[in-house]
């Protein structure tokens, strides 16, 4: 069977483009004629061609567009709508234009853009609405799509890789409790709100204090969003205990999560969270807001709250950093449950299954 | 034991009731508002006419490559390129698309509908570029649209050919500009090179003045450190000789109140002392007029003027030793503290009716023999009497004159003293003697 997968971009340590590197691997390992297709790419080692090419490859109705949607983009739409293979909608969903209001009108733009093709390709009736987690599939549910029609596949991933490689820790800071966050700076990610909950953390802390670590890489366009995180570090008088790297390796992306108290997440928006995984993988415990689709990533291999009241994240880490009994039932939750539901063989058995409604024409 | 699921149910509980307590122990953290408008945006939206809809296709086509492609943008969708939208048209271009075929992708795209641009005759070049996408036709349509087009082509290819001669010329200049202005740079870091060195030999040189002072001023750093030294030395000797002072008047003292504990006399001795010295007392009484003056030298605890007193006679007495005269202060007895000899020389000619003295007094102070005397001639009224208590058990700790009663009189005799007695009473002596000569007059000729 003939596949095509068409993506916006493809890049390195990229969680889209890890997902398309992901399922086209177990979709040639299963024997079907895969190819990539993006308007550029860089630093992988694919073979990627020319969307313009999409439609002469795939010219009949048994083959299967995979369209990864994670950004507004009208060739994709396009293509979709003029292909007459089966149609897949592999959704990662795209943050509510909302949360950059204040940072970004680019930002803005683009996201307000991305969602509003949600109706479109609702309208379009796909084959298989394939979302990250079910709260993306809800998405589509409430425009009309039938349950029959969704399924959730988390995405493909480079955790594997991350275990194999030796941790370097020169860079990473030595506090106790050691806070650590890791995603992209950005406004739904809350990085104010954590930085006033790591706040809150001070006046109970005893012994050595803590320190906050933020891996994530801040887009030029959200420079403001960035001013904003300094100032808020600077009005709480935290620049010693806060460190950001953001051009973190593999190698020290594990190290941090090898001496991390706690992965602490209280992003507002999330179709997924890939760094929950990895914090599963890696042992580290978690602590997150339960929102967007994040507890039903965590399951229950972390301590999800309701609210992000700086208190209560605060007094969370700090027990988790005391209660040796926590620590030990976190870390082992979080290692079953990405061996039985995260790891890359698990997803692979998972979209074979899937794939099997592809299986006749 | 707990499930798991009991555990966690009760961790987060105590977790709760923690951060219960830590909130009300804490105020919340300042949550500001994020700062609007204290920054410039990032995103660049100039160029953006949000009201203008009506263009003319050459008024988007004279910027080339990634300009024209941003321009297209702004004019058609009203927003800056996004990144992957951008790199799309990019590569259209790259693959030899018109420009007229771009600006049709964004005006007809969905996004482009919705905002409605209108760009007078792009419609008709777009269907042209489109067409000649069609397999078979649109090689046909795209040599026929070339070939009609040639004039045109070759206009625009000597206008092409001019323009790049020119831009090589501006170029060419450009350059020379640059090559003029990099070799006066040249010269300037020079210059500035120099001027560096030269300082620089300046604050070696500096720094060579400062090496020297410094090692003469440490070498008077030095020398007053050992002048320190030396006084500290001479300071730590003066110590401890004022140590060595003390410490030998404070062994003195001892000794002092040694021998003062030394007179202190059992019961037995005190009522010898009371019967002699009732005795005594009643011989001098009856050798003197009652309320005559006398004094006492060595008096101790002044037992000896309380019987002088019951006698009827106005007594006084002098003692060196400080305990015997605090002694004699709280039975209220007439005892001063001094010198016997010294006391007597500030008494004035014949001012005393009769001088009593203990033998064992003479042991202190100052006393000789032959002063006292002679003072006690000068002293005392006509008639005035001596009287000597020589008695067998001292009363002090070591021994008086030596002298028995008997040498006693032979001395006072010696001495020009008349009417010599010796009342003997058990365990002592009492020498009388009166005094001879003139008032004032010396008994041994010493002035």
């Amino acid at each position: 069977m003939k596949i095509a997968m068409l993506v916006p971009g493809l890049r390195p340590h990229d969680a889209v483009s890890n997902d398309v590197r992901g399922m086209t691997a177990v979709l040639r390992g299963d024997g079907h004629e895969v190819a990539v297709f993006a308007p550029h790419a860089q630093g992988v080692d694919e073979v990627v061609r020319a969307p313009e090419e999409l439609s002469a490859w795939l010219d009949h109705r048994d083959g299967v567009l995979v369209y990864h949607y994670c950004v507004g983009w009208d060739l994709a739409l396009n293509a979709m709508r003029k292909t007459r293979a089966r149609r897949v909608l592999r959704y990662h969903n795209i943050t509510p234009p909302e949360f950059f209001t204040d940072w970004s009108p680019g930002y803005v733009s683009a996201c307000e853009e991305g969602r509003r093709q949600l109706d479109d390709f609702a309208a379009l009736g796909c084959d298989l609405y394939l979302g990250d987690s079910p709260y993306n599939n809800e998405d589509f549910i409430s425009r009309g799509i039938g349950t029959e029609r969704c399924e959730v596949l988390a995405p493909f991933h480079e955790i594997e890789h991350l275990l194999d490689l030796p941790a370097k820790s020169e860079r990473i800071p030595q506090g106790s409790p050691l806070w650590l966050a890791v995603g992209r700076i950005s406004p739904n990610k809350s990085y104010l709100e954590l930085v006033d909950a790591f706040a809150a953390s001070f006046p109970a802390a005893r012994g050595d204090a803590p320190h906050l670590l933020i891996i994530g890489k801040l887009d030029p366009n959200l420079a403001r969003y960035g001013e904003a995180l300094q100032a808020r570090i600077a009005a709480h008088g935290l620049e010693q205990h806060i460190t950001i790297l953001q051009d973190a390796n593999g190698a020290e992306l594990r190290a941090a999560f090898e001496h991390a108290t706690a992965f602490v997440m209280l992003s507002k928006h999330e179709g997924f969270c890939v760094p929950l995984v990895e914090a599963m993988a890696l042992g580290t415990p978690i602590v997150a807001l339960a929102s967007s689709a994040m507890p039903s990533t965590i399951g229950d291999a972390g301590i999800v709250w309701d609210c992000d009241e700086p208190p209560l994240i605060a007094t969370t880490v700090a027990r988790i950093g005391a209660d040796a009994q926590l620590r030990s039932t976190l870390r082992e939750r979080g290692r079953a449950r990405f061996a039985n539901t995260f790891a890359n063989p698990v997803l692979g058995q998972r979209l074979r299954l899937i794939m099997q409604r592809f299986a006749s024409p | 034991m707990d499930s798991t699921d009991d555990y966690f149910k009760r961790v987060k509980a105590e977790i709760l009731a923690e951060a219960e307590i830590a909130r009300m122990r804490a105020p919340l953290p300042r949550r500001e508002p994020p700062p609007r408008g204290s920054t410039a945006p990032v995103i660049d939206v100039s160029g953006i006419e949000r009201d203008r809809l009506d263009y003319r296709i050459a008024e988007l086509t004279d910027e080339n490559y990634i300009a024209f492609v941003e321009q297209a943008y702004r004019a058609i969708l009203k927003r800056p390129g996004d990144e992957a939208g951008r790199n799309s048209q990019i590569n259209h271009l790259a693959k030899g698309a018109s420009k007229a075929e771009i600006l049709g992708n964004l005006r007809w795209s969905p996004e482009g509908r919705r905002v409605g641009a209108h760009i007078r005759g792009l419609l008709p070049r777009y269907l042209l570029a489109k067409l000649s996408h069609v397999r078979g036709i649109g090689y046909l349509v795209d040599w026929c649209a070339s070939f009609a087009s040639l004039p045109v082509l070759l206009r625009h290819q000597r206008a092409a050919d001019v323009m790049i001669a020119s831009k090589i010329g501006e170029l060419a200049q450009t350059l020379r500009a640059c090559e003029e202005r990099l070799g006066a740079l040249e010269q300037r870091i020079e210059r500035g090179t120099s001027q560096v060195e030269q300082r620089l030999r300046v604050i070696d040189e500096r720094f060579g003045i400062v090496d020297t002072r410094l090692v003469g001023h440490t070498q008077t750093v030095d020398e007053l450190r050992h002048y320190v030294y030396a006084g500290n030395h001479w300071l730590a000797t003066v110590q401890r000789n004022f140590a060595d002072l003390e410490r030998i008047a404070d062994e003195q003292r001892r000794r002092v109140d040694v021998l003062a504990a030394g007179v202190q006399e059992t019961d037995a001795q005190i009522k010898a002392h009371s019967t002699r010295h009732a005795r005594w007392s009643s011989e001098i009484a009856a050798r003197l007029h009652a309320g005559a003056r006398v004094l006492d030298l060595g008096s101790g605890d002044g037992a000896w003027l309380a019987g002088l007193a019951a006698c009827g006679m106005n007594a006084a007495g002098v003692e060196p030793v400080s305990p015997l005269v605090k002694a004699a202060a709280l039975q209220a007895r007439p005892v001063a503290a001094g010198d016997p000899l010294a006391a007597l020389e500030r008494c004035s000619d014949g001012s005393l009716d009769a001088i009593t003295l203990a033998d064992a007094s003479l042991c202190c102070g100052s006393a000789s023999l032959l002063r006292l005397l002679d003072a006690t001639a000068r002293v005392l009224a006509r008639p005035g009497w001596l009287f000597v208590r020589v008695e067998a058990e001292p009363r002090r700790a070591d021994a008086g004159s030596g002298f028995d009663a008997e040498r006693w009189r032979a001395l006072l005799a010696a001495a020009g003293f008349e009417d010599l007695a010796v009342v003997e009473v058990a365990g002592g002596s009492l020498v009388a003697a009166r005094c001879a000569g003139a008032v004032g007059q010396s008994v041994t000729g010493a002035q």
